[in-house]
């Protein structure tokens, strides 16, 4: 009786995981176990743009051009713009990183096949000494202590993956690929949201969150990380283009507020020390160093006012995650592809070294000064924001 | 090593369990014994090897001063030999766990900075410390217990109880290991041990890791300065009285249904706390061991009762203060043992001024509901000590909870989709049986006894049957598939 309970047990307990573990393996919803056959249907793969899909295909697939930074790269950066030259590129943004998993995403592609080049896209938060990686880092290979075993069976028998592979074989079943992502970049942040006021929540919510600077303070660990992270990219034969995106020029005026803005110039002039730090070690492989911040009309694009339920703006979705007809503005500048007509993009895209770096930032308080004189309503908007922020909670 | 784990269930239990039996089937008792003791010390060292060595040095001590020191025939020579056990113990427990806490008392106190303490707490050296206190105390007090190294060593290293209990009593165990039946696996152990197991993994996995981030936000929140409101505070203190249950009830119903693999009873440690009708009998169904050991070696030492009521208060407050301070390096530990005495003296206290106006023949006689519910609610309470970060935390998540900060009864309906797994789970812990009363037929555990004949037919009674092992089966695979979330348990920072 006992001896008949305990098979009954296992056999049931055996064939339900067997199954579930065959199912996964062969459809492989993360992408981890690359079957022959599996990689034909990524298009399909609801999960291919998760952290966990992103970190296994830097690891081991083959790409030229990686694009490395946070969700602002994700979401604005088309790894299939004419400028890259039909170069395999791959968009590896990372809503909510911060540099120790961009450092760690970017190393992940030495592993096996290093690119030819990292577009390595900088934000002033990435290096804030106290915000912490996400969770979610842990189940995937951006976590450097991770127990491979744990990971490959939670792979194969994790709900998370059933679910995900139960969404896939439907996408397969009505030949519906999954639409949200393209290499790696997320198609239309509206939609995938699903909200129909972001744009103008996030907007508001952050040019008035000057709290979420003001304690900001730089992690000078994270910044050794990134100059030993350009050493080890030249000696695997990588070149970088270290990119500071464009931000719309309220996230200055945001800085402002919470006396932040020494803190931002000296960390412009790090980076660009950085660079040349770098450049002189290597100099066969020198790093370029753009920043599209500066005040042009990219930057400076008129906002909704409080209250518009409806938003059009031609270049962001809020003050910092911009639309791809401006992240396309941006490409055409680092690959020297010709801009569409009407748009100008020499001077966008400013490329910084110790020669111009002071001249670059004390331009960029001079225009930040006239620029606000130039618009009273700017701190009327901060104002409305830091009120709309109080009142969302 | 997890047991909520896939390296553990898919590979160290296996293995473990079949090289055992192999071993046990061609009656090689000897080299079972080692096994099943090397498995251990790879379970242990799987966390930290480092701490294996001082784990190691530990057992080897306390079997030393326990077969040769406290043996000899001059009771002073055996008396110092019992002190030096309990300082080795009593002194490495001191170091790992409170000398850091210590070393922040004195920083605060005295307003200087003796520097970061980098101690790091060897994974269950809270339990084991106590163990072997047991082993120490009861050999000095006569107790004949088996020479045995082997039998000695796995009663401190056996896996299952080794980082989180039950505390393990040597008179429980070694007596079974010493027993001459044949060793090895059998079906009966297998089926019962492996549904035990898999009725705590999903306690844990599936209810306790579900619940946590309902508590977890909330009281961080409070620990950043938020003051709760009314309804989130007690979502939050019911969702954690629930939480802390399911984990620990759930770790040790693995741990019990592991032993019982290898054909091992342990000592039942959680028997519906909840359902307790008044803080004693709760203290009689919450961590059995730990209560046990409390009662046996510092509260009965101390005079325990026979001294008169004030004395009897007096040990009763030290001892949960005592036992407050084993869970954590903090002083909302001591402040939840302190409220416990408190339960525990006025508890006391009323039973005695009762029975002086009333007689004993009107004992028992009121209903069980409303002392029962008045015990859940103070020891809900209580553990937002347990769970808070600081005084602070504490204090807010306190006056959130009796409308201190409002009663904006609105957040129950906003907060509706937390609060509906609450609801049942505290039926649950309320009127159902728990998982030790369930299998009761097949004696899982020391101290489940069978039910009477009259209820052996009860339809939640677990039984060898398709049915029962169907159930298994989904607790089975509904835990694994939700392991890649799973967690820590609760009682693994203790």
């Amino acid at each position: 009786m006992h001896a008949q309970y305990l098979r009954r047990l296992l056999s049931i307990i055996a064939g339900v995981l067997l199954a579930i573990a065959a199912a996964n393996l062969l459809i492989d919803p993360f992408d981890v176990y690359r079957l022959a056959g599996s990689a034909r249907y990524w298009r399909f793969k609801e999960a291919i743009g998760s952290r966990l899909a992103k970190a296994e295909q830097l690891r081991s697939r083959r790409w030229d051009v990686v694009l490395l930074g946070n969700s602002r790269v994700e979401v604005g950066l088309d790894p299939q713009h004419p400028g890259w030259g039909g170069a395999r590129v791959y968009n590896s943004g990372l809503p909510g990183a911060i540099f120790d998993e961009i450092d760690r995403a970017a190393r992940l592609t030495f592993h096996d096949h290093a690119p030819r080049r990292f577009v390595l896209c900088l934000d002033l938060s990435d290096f804030d000494s106290r915000r912490t990686a996400p969770d979610d880092d842990l189940l995937t290979r951006l976590n450097p202590s991770l127990n491979p075993v744990e990971y490959r069976l939670a792979s194969l028998l994790s709900m998370n993956a059933a679910e995900k592979s139960a969404g896939t074989l439907k996408n397969l079943l009505n030949n519906r690929p999954a639409t949200d992502w393209r290499m790696g970049q997320m198609d239309d942040p509206l939609t995938t949201r699903g909200r129909a006021d972001w744009e103008l929540v996030n907007f508001y919510d952050f040019a008035g969150a000057e709290g979420a600077t003001a304690g900001l303070t730089i992690s000078q660990s994270r910044m050794r990380k990134l100059a030993d992270l350009l050493d080890d990219a030249s000696r695997n034969g990588v070149q970088v283009d270290l990119v500071e995106l464009p931000t719309h020029v309220i996230f200055f005026q945001r800085l402002v507020l919470a006396g932040k803005w020494d803190l931002y110039v000296r960390w412009i002039a790090d980076l660009t020390d950085i660079a040349d730090r770098h450049n002189r070690r290597f100099p066969d492989n020198p790093v370029k160093f753009f920043d599209f911040c500066s005040y042009s009309r990219y930057t400076t694009e008129p906002f909704p006012q409080l209250g518009q339920t409806i938003t059009d703006m031609r270049w962001y979705w809020d003050p910092g995650h911009f639309k791809n007809a401006l992240g396309d503005l941006v490409i055409d500048r680092l690959t020297g592809h010709a801009a569409p007509p009407g748009e100008e993009v020499s001077d966008f895209g400013v490329i910084l070294d110790s020669r111009n770096v002071g001249q670059f930032l004390a331009k960029l308080l001079s225009d930040r000064r006239q620029y606000l004189d130039s618009h009273p309503e700017i701190r009327q908007m901060i104002e409305k924001a830091q009120d709309f922020s109080a009142r969302a909670g | 090593m997890l047991f909520n784990s896939y390296t553990f269930l898919f590979a160290f239990l296996p293995v473990t369990l079949i090289v055992f039996g192999i071993l046990g089937h061609f009656g090689w008792r000897t080299p079972a014994f080692v096994w099943l003791i090397l498995c251990s010390m790879f379970f242990y060292a799987y966390w930290s090897r480092a701490f294996l060595g001082l784990l190691l040095v530990s057992l080897a001590v306390n079997y030393l001063i326990g077969t040769v020191w406290l043996r000899a025939a001059d009771p002073r020579l055996r008396k110092a030999g019992l002190i030096a056990g309990l300082v080795f113990n009593l002194g490495a427990l001191g170091y790992f766990k409170y000398a850091g806490f210590l070393i922040w008392n004195f920083d605060r106190i005295f307003g200087k900075s003796f520097g970061p303490v980098g101690i790091v707490l060897p994974l269950g050296i809270s339990f084991f410390t106590f163990q072997k206190i047991a082993y120490l105390v009861d050999t000095y007090n006569g107790r004949g217990y088996s020479r045995n190294f082997l039998y000695y060593c796995l009663m401190v290293l056996f896996f299952p109880q080794l980082i989180a209990g039950p505390i393990v009593h040597p008179r429980e165990v070694l007596p079974q290991f010493a027993r001459r039946t044949a060793l090895g696996l059998s079906a009966k152990n297998l089926g019962v041990g492996l549904t035990l197991f898999f009725f705590g993994l999903a306690k844990k996995v599936l209810i306790a890791d579900s619940i946590s981030s309902t508590a977890t936000r909330v009281f961080a929140a409070s620990a950043a300065g938020i003051s709760p409101d009314f309804a989130s505070a007690w979502l939050a203190t019911l969702a954690y009285s629930l939480q802390i249950y399911f984990d620990f009830s759930g770790y040790t119903d693995m741990a019990l249904g592991l032993a019982r693999t290898f054909g091992f009873r342990l000592p039942v440690n959680f028997n519906s706390p909840y359902q307790a009708r008044n803080v004693s009998d709760f203290w009689r169904r919450w961590h059995i061991t730990l209560s046990r050991f409390l009662r046996e070696y510092l509260y009965i030492p101390l005079g325990g009762n026979r001294r008169g009521q004030l004395r009897r208060y007096l040990n009763l407050t030290i001892t949960m203060l005592l036992g407050g301070l084993w869970h954590g390096t903090n002083w909302t530990f001591v402040a939840w043992g302190g409220l416990h005495a408190a339960y525990l003296i006025v508890h006391h206290a009323w039973q005695a001024y009762n029975k002086h106006r009333r007689g004993e023949a009107r004992r028992g006689a009121t209903s069980a509901v409303w002392p029962g519910a008045l015990t859940f609610l103070s020891v809900a309470v209580a553990w937002v000590f347990f769970r808070a970060d600081n005084f602070h935390a504490a204090g807010r998540m306190l006056l959130g909870l009796f409308g201190g900060h409002g009663f904006d009864l609105r957040q129950f309906w906003i907060d509706r989709a937390r609060w509906a797994p609450i609801v049942p789970l505290l039926a649950l812990v309320f009127w159902a049986p728990n998982t030790q009363k369930v299998m009761s037929l097949a004696r899982p555990a020391l101290g489940v006894l069978p039910p009477p004949p009259s209820q052996r037919s009860g339809r939640l009674l677990w039984r060898p049957t398709a049915l029962w092992a169907s159930i298994a089966a989904v607790a089975a695979i509904a835990s694994i598939l939700y392991l890649w979330r799973a967690s820590e348990f609760i009682y693994y920072q203790f």
